[in-house]
């Protein structure tokens, strides 16, 4: 990917050279050189396919050429700490997602998201939990009984400990005050196979990997953990069915600390504009992702709570001490 | 049916998307005979350039990388011990050994010819059976993982020889190796040294780059250097058809193994084509000219990869999951399009599938023109001073390793793996055994301890599954299957002393 990144960004600057009077005219004002995302995620993945997305609808939006880097390993750690210490000019910026604040609580990382600076979040990610759809459960309250008639015994499938998705798993059971089996998946693609497939009883997940099984009738949703209902869905809300449950997976931009307040103002301005924009709108409808929007401050807010919430329910489990 | 097909032929057949196919098929071949650049990567690398394209062109393009790839990825193995991608791992075994008896234009032209033969096959499994067969991917919990994890493992005693206990050991090492990196049920880092490193595991293409190639050169080094440039012409013919009559058993075993593990997401052809080699030997009139140079023994593994090209998109059409990493590249570029794979896709979008289908027939008989003309150039190009060829195996093999993730710490993999190897060579340990282990350790280990978990911890549920009990027994036929040869040979030849 990088060599694609490389190639562009070569492209980009062979054009500005020729242009030279143009790249002049635009020193001093931000941006004037191509801009870089970030991300752990491997080619393909969510985080790389949103940045992805982001980049190509912002073109006529963003005056420059917008790249995007993929660099994967320690999950999260190598991409962090190339952000960290990349210049705070906003020409480097990082595709956050929960993992980033998770890895460092359970190994010694150089940095976290505190060596970063929040710029703007993008969008969520909508969790919900699902059956197949030949399963006798109907609503949540059917599967909080059918919990408390067999403790322990309700295979439920979710992503490694640590993710959005166990932690979902985690407070069902805090909350509703039952016992279920969590059992784990490295994807949600390996995990609706295995409900389609009779092996688990009921998987929690991202709207968009069982969208078209929804559609198909394989699959039925039993709950959203969002706060309000999905748009164009009648699917009721954990909340409303008696288990307060509300979490979201966030996709958003976080800079190097310290990063130029103007370069920041000017990434809060954009991503309201691309988040209007039809034509992304009726992207990211399809794909179920919900705007977002979210200034540097809010989404500070926000991702300190993140963590504590994060860091409460791995104590819980008992990974963290 | 057949008005579709038409439709997905008009769309195939435009210059745009034959010129694009075209295009993928060169790259595919190219990035996977560049180790460490695997098929998924490769078209990682063109994910960008589909932004502006027709969808179904950027699959058609996409699914050309893909099996281009295959074909790629088996010349590296074959010239110069490193396979290219890991679905070529078990062409090694009998292809270097036709690279060094001079029969390296034959071994790439069986290879070539068989993996054309697998994808071509791949296409017709898939239009014909892609439902029926995807109910086989259901089918398949964690319990049947575990037991095609094992199968997949008991092959070390038919590839160790004589010394079993050292194969045992070696394929240890591999599955020791396969445990580092964050426990996938606790979510806490193991044997991670402290670091951030080795949080997502080792890299298996980096293990393999390691095991295979570099160790070679250490060898060759140590031992003096028996790598010899071919004299004069190099054969470059094709099989005749008489020599792929002789490998049909081989082609077979490759097509049905390829077929299942298209079917199964997490697989990628590395498990079907040892699988359908160690089948193709049990099968074969000469299984003593397995691991000495023999045709069936590069053709088996070659068609299994190239059968996965096709049956990994039964999955990501039917339910919009991908059979493989490859698979994983193809389900992006339709996201990004915004096309959703799944049960609605034949009827909302039969142009793109149909196109997709047409379009995987001409990318496979692309990749036997461009492969015959790649070919002699190959050889030519290894076929140079060793000292001349070591260095720039090694340059290419640690370009490939920084590739993997951007980072040297492959690149440290890579050597330490090869010191690992060399002195395993050194003191008949067994190298293939340890990529055994290494391949398939996360797989046995996940899913062992996810069938527990759904089982209640109830250990009978491999044995009362149909397939998963299945599986053991062919993993135990397997296991013994060498040793009771073997005692039922010194038993004949003592009689024959008898009686003599």
């Amino acid at each position: 990917m990088r060599y694609g990144g490389r190639l562009a960004a070569g492209v980009a600057l062979v054009a500005m050279v020729c242009g030279l009077g143009v790249a002049a005219l635009a020193q001093g004002t931000y941006p004037s050189k191509p801009i870089t995302l970030v991300t752990h995620s491997s080619v393909g993945a969510g985080g790389d396919i949103f940045l992805r997305n982001l980049a190509k609808h912002l073109e006529g939006i963003v005056p420059v050429p917008i790249v995007v880097e993929n660099r994967r390993g320690g999950a999260s750690a190598t991409a962090v700490t190339y952000v960290a210490t990349s210049p705070p000019d906003g020409y480097v910026l990082y595709g956050s997602t929960p993992t980033m604040l998770q890895t460092p609580m359970l190994t010694r990382t150089q940095h976290t998201y505190l060596d970063l600076q929040p710029v703007v979040n993008v969008f969520f990610d909508p969790m919900i939990l699902y059956v197949k759809a030949d399963s006798p459960w109907k609503t949540l309250p059917d599967i909080v009984n059918a919990a408390r008639a067999k403790p322990g015994q309700i295979r439920f499938g979710a992503a490694t400990p640590g993710s959005v998705e166990h932690m979902i798993a985690h407070q069902i059971q805090k909350v509703a005050k039952v016992s279920v089996q969590p059992v784990t998946f490295e994807g949600g693609g390996d995990l609706l196979l295995a409900v389609l497939g009779g092996h688990v009883d009921l998987g929690v997940g991202e709207y968009a990997e069982v969208a078209a099984q929804v559609e198909a009738r394989q699959v039925r949703v039993v709950a959203s953990f969002t706060k309000d209902r999905l748009p164009r869905t009648t699917i009721p809300t954990a909340t409303e069915q008696g288990v307060p449950i509300v979490v979201t997976k966030f996709r958003g931009l976080l800079g190097p600390k310290g990063m130029d307040p103007q370069a920041v103002a000017y990434w809060e301005r954009v991503v309201k504009q691309v988040l209007e924009k039809p034509a992304y709108k009726q992207y990211y409808e399809s794909v179920y992702l919900l705007p977002g929007y979210m200034d540097h401050k809010q989404y500070r807010a926000y991702l300190d709570m993140m963590n504590q919430t994060l860091r409460r329910y791995l104590k819980e489990i008992g990974v963290l001490k | 049916m057949l008005d579709r097909f038409v439709l997905g032929a008009q769309l195939a057949f435009q210059p745009v998307a034959l010129l694009m196919m075209l295009f993928g098929v060169a790259w595919g071949i190219v990035g996977g005979a560049l180790p460490g650049i695997s098929g998924s990567i490769a078209m990682a690398l063109l994910l960008p350039l589909t932004f502006g394209m027709n969808p179904a062109v950027a699959l058609m393009m996409l699914a050309g990388v893909y099996i281009g790839a295959m074909y790629g990825g088996s010349i590296t193995a074959i010239l110069i011990r490193t396979p290219g991608t890991p679905g070529a791992a078990a062409t090694v075994i009998d292809g270097y050994e036709l690279h060094r008896r001079g029969l390296s234009g034959k071994a790439l032209g069986v290879s070539l010819v068989t993996g054309t033969v697998g994808g071509l096959a791949s296409v017709v499994i898939l239009v014909a059976f892609a439902v029926p067969l995807s109910k086989v991917a259901l089918a398949f919990g964690p319990p049947e993982y575990f037991a095609l994890g094992v199968f997949g493992l008991a092959l070390i005693s038919s590839f160790v020889g004589r010394d079993l206990l050292k194969g045992a050991i070696s394929a240890l090492l591999g599955l020791i190796v396969a445990t580092a990196g964050t426990d996938p049920f606790s979510g806490t880092p193991r044997f991670v040294f402290g670091g951030t490193d080795l949080l997502t595991g080792v890299e298996v293409a980096a293990g393999m780059i390691g095991l295979f190639a570099v160790s070679e050169i250490f060898y060759q080094i140590a031992e003096g250097g028996a790598w010899e440039t071919i004299k004069g012409r190099f054969t470059t013919a094709l099989p005749t058809w008489a020599e792929l009559v002789r490998l049909r058993v081989a082609m077979l075993v490759g097509i049905v193994m390829g077929t299942i593990e298209g079917l199964l997401p997490g697989g990628g052809g590395a498990i079907a084509a040892f699988i359908s080699y160690n089948e193709a030997k049990r099968w074969s009139k000469h299984p003593e000219e397995f691991g000495r140079g023999s045709l069936e023994g590069v053709a088996a593994p070659e068609t299994a990869n190239n059968v996965v090209t096709g049956t990994a998109l039964i999955p990501l059409l039917t339910f919009g999951i991908p059979g493989s990493n490859s698979a994983a590249i193809m389900l992006a570029a339709m996201m990004l399009h915004g096309i959703a794979p799944g049960p609605q896709l034949f009827e909302r979008s039969p142009q793109l599938v149909y196109g997709l289908f047409v379009g995987l027939v001409i990318a496979n008989l692309m990749m036997l023109g461009l492969g015959l003309l790649a070919l002699r150039p190959a050889i030519a190009v290894v076929n140079v001073r060793p000292p001349l060829l070591f260095a720039a195996i090694l340059a290419l093999v640690l370009v490939g390793a920084y590739s993997i993730s951007n980072r040297m710490f492959e690149v440290w993999v890579v050597l330490l793996m090869g010191l690992v190897g060399y002195g395993m060579r050194r003191f008949g340990f067994n190298v293939l055994a340890m990529v055994l282990g290494l391949v398939l350790g996360f797989l046995v280990e996940v899913n062992l301890r996810r069938s527990l978990l759904i089982s209640l911890g109830n250990p009978w549920v491999f044995f009362t599954r149909p397939i998963s009990l299945v599986l053991l027994v062919f993993a135990l036929i397997t296991l013994l299957w060498p040793i009771v040869r073997r005692a039922r040979e010194g038993h004949t030849v003592r009689r024959a002393a008898a009686t003599a």
